[in-house]
C-alpha cells in the first residue's frame, strides 16, 4: 500500500516537475526579474533533460532572406564562389535528404559569431582548388536580418534593405 | 472533475497497434536521421572536423568522452544505429530509448553549431520513450502510460507556445503576410519566386489556416470527435511544409511521428477499410424454372 501511494506521489511529482521545466524554459522570460535565480536553474534542469526548447518556428518570420557566400582564393589570386561545393553535394537525393542540416548551419554562420573561425578554420584544411592545391584565402560574405532587427522595424511599418551583414577573410596558415 | 479522475486522466490507455505504429514511426524517422548525416559526419563529428579550432580554444567535455571510445565518433555512428535497430524490433525498447536520448544528446553536445530543431525533438521524445511501455503491444492488452500523457502535453506546448510567439512577435501573422514571407525566403523554400505565392488571398490563406489549425490542437484534439481531424489534418499540414520548404524535412517527420501518440485502432481500421477495394457485389441469381 506504501509502495503504491509512494509510486503515485513520485508520479504526480514527475508530471508537474516536467511540466513547470517546460514551460519554465519557454515563458521563463515573461516572468519578473525577481524570479530569475530560480529561473535560471530550473532551465538548466531542463536542458539536461532534454525539456529546454524555444518553440519558436517562424514566429518572426524573415522578410530579406538570408544569404551566405563562401569565397576562396586561390594561390594564382583567383576568386571563386565555392558556396555550393561546401553545403550541398549535388543531385536530388544529396539535396533533400543528406544535406538537411545546411540550412541551419548557414543560418548559424550568419548570426552567430562562434562558429564562424572554427569553419573557416574547417574550410582552410579541407577545401582543395581545380590544382588540388590549399586556398590562400577563404572568406564569409553573408546578409540578413536578424531577428530583433526585423521585429523592430516590422513595428515601424518598414522591411528594412538588405546589407551585407558579415564579411570575414581568413588567411588560410600553410597556403603558398 | 473529482481528484480520482484527473489523476487516471494523466494516464493514456494505450492500445498495442497503435503503440506499435508510434514506436515505429519515432524509430524510423530516428534512424533515418541518423543515416542522413552519413556525407557529413566527418565535418561535424569528428576531431578533424569544422569543431577543432573551437574545442582547442573551449574544451567541451563530449569530445574528451569521445576521445576514449575506440574508433570514436564512427563507433558512436554504428552504436547508434545498432541501438536504433533494437528499439524497431523491439527488443528492450525502454532501455533502448534511453540509449538513444543518449546518442541524441552526445551529438547535440560534440556539434551545437551543425544541429537542426529536430535532434532536440528527438532528446524529449526519447526521454519520455524510457518510460513509456512499448513491450504491452505484445501482450495485446491496453496498457496505462503517465509518460505518454507527458508527450502529448509536451506536442500540445509546442504548438501552443509557438502560436503565442507568432501572435505576439510578429504583425505578419495578423495580416496574413506571414506565409509569404516565409516561401519567398530563398534559405528554407522550394517555391521561393514563384508567380503563385503573391497571388492574392494565397497567403492569407495559409496564414491564418496554420495558425487556427496549430492555435487550436492544444485545447480540441481532447475532444473525441475533433481528434481524428486534427491528428491526421496536422500529419497532412507537416508533410505538405516539407514539400514547399527546404532543410526541415526531418523536423516535419519528427512531428508527424509524435502526433501517432493520439492514434487509435479505430483511425487504422477505418484506414484500411478505405484503402482496402470492396468485393464485387455477385449478380443476384434468377429465379425461376431453367429453360
Amino acid at each position: 500500500m506504501i509502495v503504491k501511494h509512494a509510486r503515485r506521489g513520485l508520479s504526480v511529482f514527475l508530471f508537474f516537475a516536467a511540466l513547470v521545466m517546460v514551460l519554465t524554459s519557454n515563458l521563463g522570460r515573461l516572468l519578473p526579474a525577481a524570479f530569475s535565480p530560480l529561473v535560471e536553474h530550473v532551465i538548466s534542469a531542463a536542458h539536461m533533460a532534454g525539456l529546454t526548447q524555444s518553440y519558436m518556428m517562424f514566429a518572426v518570420v524573415g522578410r530579406e532572406g538570408t544569404e551566405l557566400e563562401v569565397n576562396a582564393t586561390t594561390a594564382a589570386g583567383e576568386n571563386k564562389n565555392i558556396t555550393d561545393a561546401v553545403f550541398f553535394h549535388g543531385g536530388f537525393f544529396n539535396r533533400n535528404f543528406f544535406d538537411h542540416k545546411a540550412g541551419k548551419l548557414i543560418h548559424n554562420l550568419v548570426f552567430s559569431p562562434p562558429p564562424r573561425e572554427t569553419f573557416l578554420d574547417y574550410l582552410c584544411r579541407t577545401e582543395r582548388d581545380a590544382d588540388g592545391a590549399p586556398y590562400k584565402e577563404v572568406k564569409l560574405v553573408g546578409s540578413g536580418l536578424e531577428f530583433n532587427q526585423i521585429s523592430a522595424a516590422s513595428k515601424k511599418g518598414l522591411y528594412g534593405d538588405r546589407k551585407i551583414s558579415l564579411y570575414l577573410p581568413k588567411t588560410c596558415a600553410g597556403s603558398p | 472533475m473529482t481528484v480520482a479522475s484527473a489523476y487516471r486522466w494523466m494516464f493514456v490507455r494505450l492500445e498495442p497497434l497503435p503503440l506499435r505504429f508510434w514506436r515505429l514511426a519515432l524509430g524510423t524517422v530516428s534512424l533515418l536521421w541518423l543515416l542522413s548525416n552519413l556525407t557529413n559526419w566527418s565535418r561535424d563529428y569528428t576531431p578533424d572536423g569544422m569543431m577543432k579550432l573551437y574545442v582547442s580554444q573551449n574544451p567541451i567535455p563530449a569530445w574528451g568522452i569521445l576521445a576514449l571510445i575506440p574508433g570514436g565518433s564512427w563507433t558512436l555512428l554504428a552504436a547508434g544505429i545498432l541501438v536504433h535497430l533494437f528499439f524497431l524490433a523491439g527488443l528492450y525498447p525502454r532501455v533502448m530509448s534511453l540509449l538513444i536520448w543518449c546518442v541524441h544528446g552526445f551529438l547535440i553536445s560534440l556539434n551545437p553549431f551543425s544541429m537542426n530543431s529536430e535532434q532536440y525533438m528527438f532528446l524529449w521524445m526519447f526521454l519520455y520513450g524510457a518510460f513509456i511501455p512499448w513491450a504491452a503491444e505484445k501482450t495485446g492488452q491496453p496498457a496505462h502510460s503517465m509518460a505518454a500523457r507527458l508527450f502529448q502535453i509536451h506536442v500540445c506546448l509546442i504548438y501552443l507556445i509557438s502560436t503565442f510567439w507568432k501572435i505576439k512577435l510578429d504583425p505578419a501573422w495578423f495580416n496574413g503576410q506571414s506565409v509569404y514571407y516565409v516561401l519567398m525566403h530563398p534559405l528554407w523554400s522550394r517555391v521561393a519566386g514563384q508567380e503563385w505565392v503573391a497571388w492574392a488571398g494565397v497567403a492569407q490563406l495559409f496564414t491564418y489556416s496554420s495558425l487556427v489549425l496549430e492555435g487550436s490542437f492544444a485545447f480540441l484534439v481532447w475532444w473525441r470527435q475533433a481528434r481524428p481531424l486534427l491528428v491526421f489534418g496536422l500529419m497532412v499540414f507537416h508533410l505538405s511544409l516539407s514539400m514547399v520548404m527546404q532543410h526541415i524535412g526531418f523536423f516535419s517527420l519528427a512531428m508527424i511521428a509524435s502526433l501517432f501518440a493520439w492514434t487509435r485502432t479505430e483511425d487504422f481500421e477505418t484506414l484500411v477499410a478505405k484503402i482496402r477495394p470492396r468485393p464485387k457485389s455477385r449478380p443476384k441469381k434468377r429465379r425461376g424454372k431453367k429453360p
